[in-house]
């Protein structure tokens, strides 16, 4: 008889999918995700990446590690103090302590079996220890390596957080964070355990951080800057550095209790007293500061001293908002409330409750529960004015979920729990977490120090600073696709003489989805874009608007730097200039597996008109979640001018099992036009970019 | 028995929000794992493609909406998806009998010997309860960690690491028997 672990081995590690079926999945997601991408999120930024793995101590013990013969006399010898001086370390963040900071000596470098790790920054502070690490060769995708120190006296530590990104050709960057080490510590050996089967181990000797590394923050003793307090919550910049080419500023969200977290991604727009907007780039670094998403390190310019500033915080969602969305974990204080579901439940069953809940400021009142399914009771809570959304939580084993239901329209909240089967006897239902929201704006106000000297002026225009491209043009072997770009690239071309102005508007249909609220049942979009003379795309200005004319999101373009003025957001979105290409049928026109169909049929303008069909069918019905009726394929159908080329209308659809479309989005084209120059409000806005 | 998790990229995760391609590979380090743990759960080809596509479906709109939060952990996130879809399946059917194997004449004499084995697994398996048998097919099929079983499941690593072990050590205890 085999041995038992090849037998769970061989059980537990089969079957694999069928090879078709996961290729059908994977098109299909992807013609999911291009759905979703419709309503267009202009400024494709750098979002926070605060993900990282907590290292867990194993009973394995190292065997491997080196001494170090490091110069030790000679490096204290060289050290001079920086009494107390803060500022910012370039790739790591503000240090509090200049003097008590080290950093590494010269590079270490280790190879083995192919793999080579190279550990090319390392920083020791008062509060903790952090290295930042390449490692190339025959990695594997899967990781089992440990990171550790080993001081000079045996005391070996495991990291406590670590960050990993992996390029495409499987090389890496790492960086591991550790408590401080022993004060004065100037020698180190850092061990990766078990990385690719091998363990390695790197001595790193470190030194005194010189002045000239630093970027010098502002005096300790500046007044605070720090908005208004509203539900507990606040803003405030806590570090700013000024350097001739830029200023660095670190900002921090605070709450006033413990276990509060910001629900999304926030981000701070810095505009001026002329409405001009300026960059804030955020350089957050990896590793050494907190993952919970209250601290960001932004880089924006210098300035001259005299200007009058503000910092307003946005969250980056979809629409303008000045609250603060939160969530407070109340998991840990026990409130809650005894049920007893009884027997022979039925769906439908409802139970009235009269319970008031006091969590910390805010309140809730429990009226009702019923059982929406034969696992699944709904709670329904009467808010307070700031709570909007509630979790619950049971201890009971037959748990399986939980989830935060949708507002009703009377604007009770509702949440639900499911189980494996519903308890006969009494459950005890807690309030786990609160979410709610702290009103807005907030702002700050600031007048920022003139940068040293060398201050280099800040311009509002810039010139495409890379290679320009072709814009892509999908290649298909399919002659109706082809002949139909080909017509397409007729309306093209003339746009593309230069130097002027391209407007398009159209207005895009959305299907909405159960529990969608994104993108928005319609909208109008308006895009200006600025054609130079060798016919690529300089500037433009990209404006969505709801039915009764208002913004839902503006952004602005110069050569590669954009600013969302919604959302705050701002930087280089590493686009090359292009070529205006209005071109709608996608990528999946050209795939393997897609069915092309043409037919001539007027628009509903009378125009004469071909309708492009392509779709793409699967080996079975697919359910999506939320959705009542299932789908065997999905596609898009564009309508062209037949005598011009332009695109006039553009639809996706699923396929559904009785043989009907059901149309997901519609997308109409208002107007293409070339002009000379835009409305002077479109120049306004480009006007009031500050580009870095 | 080793299993190895996936680390994923973290950056990938951020990309997979923007581009098909990111979710792509996403979706391709994790194919296996979630349809092999949706397969032990359900025993049915056909079902297991169709709640791994509502898995991967539900992940991808997930991320996209920010329902899935960067400090959070991705395979425990991942593999909740799952355990709801089958959870809202089991309240349609039952779980058909497992029986899976393909047998061809050429490899007949090993195939019968490997399915005495996997019977005899099978019914140890079933002895155990569906809790048990849950923290296998999460550490073994799908290759969580004990720590992502941990967030999963909102029990400490310790305590799923142990669980783990002694059901191991049973099923070793009840196999050796057989051999004796």
């Amino acid at each position: 008889m085999a041995e038992l672990n090849q037998v769970l081995t061989d059980f537990y590690k089969s079957p694999e999918p069928n090879p078709d079926f996961a290729s059908l999945l994977e098109k299909k997601l992807a013609a999911r995700h291009n759905e979703l991408l419709q309503f267009p999120q202009k400024v494709s930024l750098r979002q926070e990446k605060k993900v990282f793995w907590l290292n867990y101590p194993r009973s394995r013990s190292s065997a491997l590690w080196m001494s170090i013969v490091g110069a030790l006399v000679l490096l204290l010898a060289g050290a001079y103090t920086l009494a107390r001086l803060k500022g910012y370390l370039p790739g790591f963040g503000f240090v509090s302590d200049a003097g008590k900071t080290y950093v590494l000596s010269q590079p270490v470098e280790v190879s083995r079996n192919g793999i080579t790790i190279r550990v090319e920054k390392a920083v020791s502070e008062p509060t903790l220890f952090w290295v930042e690490l390449a490692i190339t060769g025959s990695l594997e995708e899967q990781d089992f390596s440990r990171a550790y120190t080993l001081l000079t006296n045996g005391e070996k530590t495991i990291s406590t957080m670590g960050y990993q990104n992996r390029s495409a050709d499987g090389d890496e960057q790492r960086t591991y964070s550790f408590p401080a080490l022993q004060n004065g510590s100037v020698q180190v050996t850092l061990i990766i355990e078990n990385l690719g089967g091998e363990d390695f181990s790197l001595p790193l000797v470190l030194r005194p951080l010189t002045r000239d590394e630093l970027v010098p923050a502002q005096p300790e003793n500046a007044t605070p800057l720090q908005s208004k307090v509203s539900d507990g919550a606040f803003l405030s910049i806590d570090q700013i550095a000024y350097a001739t080419d830029k200023t660095i500023l670190q900002a921090s969200l605070h709450f006033g209790a413990p276990n509060i977290w910001v629900m999304g991604q926030w981000q701070l727009q810095l505009t001026g007293s002329d409405g001009s907007i300026y960059p804030m780039v955020d350089i957050t670094p990896t590793a050494s500061y907190p993952a919970d998403n209250s601290v960001r390190i932004y880089e924006t310019n210098p300035f001259k001293g005299a200007e009058q500033l503000t910092f307003t915080l946005k969250m980056f969602t979809r629409q303008a908002e000045e609250d603060l969305p939160l969530m407070r974990d109340f998991s840990a204080d026990g409130i809650g409330f005894s049920f007893d579901p009884g027997t022979g439940l039925q769906a439908g069953k409802s139970w009235s409750f009269d319970q008031t809940f006091k969590l910390a400021d805010m309140s809730l009142h429990l009226i009702e529960a019923r059982l929406d399914s034969p696992t699944t009771i709904t709670f329904e809570f009467v808010p307070d004015g700031k709570v909007t959304g509630v979790m619950l939580y049971s201890p009971d084993p037959n748990l399986t979920a939980g989830a935060v239901g949708p507002q009703l329209p009377n604007g009770n909240l509702t949440a639900s729990l499911t189980f494996k089967t519903i308890p006969s006897q009494s459950l005890e239902i807690r309030l786990a977490n609160i979410y709610y929201t702290a009103r807005g704006p907030f702002q700050i106000s600031w007048q920022p120090q003139a940068a040293p000297i060398g201050l280099r002026e800040p311009t509002a225009t810039m010139e495409p600073t890379l290679t320009p491209r072709l814009t892509e043009t999908p290649v298909s072997s399919n002659s109706i696709v082809t002949e139909t770009r080909n017509l397409i690239q007729k309306f093209n071309e003339p746009l593309h003489h230069g130097p002027g102005w391209i407007h398009i508007q159209s207005e895009t249909t959305t299907r909405q989805a159960p529990g969608q609220t994104f993108p928005p049942a319609f909208f109008r979009n308006d895009q200006w874009l600025e054609i130079d003379s060798a016919g690529n795309v300089t500037r433009s200005v990209w404006l969505d608007q709801d039915a009764e004319g208002r913004i839902l999101q503006q952004s602005a373009t110069i050569g590669n730097y954009t600013v969302n003025f919604t959302s705050g957001q701002a930087g280089f979105n590493g686009n090359s200039p292009y070529q205006f290409n209005l071109d709608e049928m996608g990528q999946g026109f050209g795939q393997p597996g897609t069915e092309v169909f043409r037919q001539d049929e007027p628009c509903e303008d009378g125009r004469r008109c071909i309708e492009i069909i392509g779709q793409q069918t699967f080996s079975q019905p697919v359910t999506n979640p939320g959705e009542a009726q299932s789908f065997w394929g999905a596609g898009q159908q564009v309508w062209i001018d037949a005598e011009t080329g332009q695109t006039i209308e553009v639809q996706s659809f699923w396929l559904l099992e009785d043989g009907s479309k059901l149309i997901n989005y519609t997308k109409k084209y208002q107007v293409v036009e070339k002009v000379e120059s835009p409305p002077q409000e479109i120049l306004n806005v480009l006007k009031n970019v500050v580009v870095p | 028995m080793a299993t190895k998790p996936i680390v994923i990229d973290t950056k990938l995760i951020e990309k997979a929000r923007r581009t098909p391609k990111a979710f792509a590979a996403i979706y391709w380090q994790y194919l296996n794992p979630v349809y092999r743990y949706v397969y032990r759960r359900l025993g049915n080809v056909h079902e297991a493609e169709d709640i791994t596509s509502q898995v991967f479906v539900e992940a991808l709109e997930g991320l996209i909406d920010g329902r899935y939060h960067e400090d959070g952990c991705f395979s425990a996130w991942l593999f909740t998806i799952a355990a709801h879809k089958l959870v809202d399946f089991y309240r349609l059917r039952q779980p058909m009998q497992l029986d899976d194997n393909h047998i061809t004449e050429e490899n007949l004499p090993a195939v019968v010997e490997a399915n005495e084995d996997r019977r005899h697994l099978t019914k140890l398996l079933a002895e155990l309860e569906e809790e048990k048998q849950e923290l296998l097919r999460l550490r073994f099929s799908a290759g969580l960690s004990f720590a992502e079983i941990a967030a999963l499941d909102g029990r400490n690593e310790a305590s799923v690491k142990m669980a783990v072990y002694r059901c191991i050590d049973w099923l070793r205890e009840h196999w050796e028997a057989r051999d004796g």
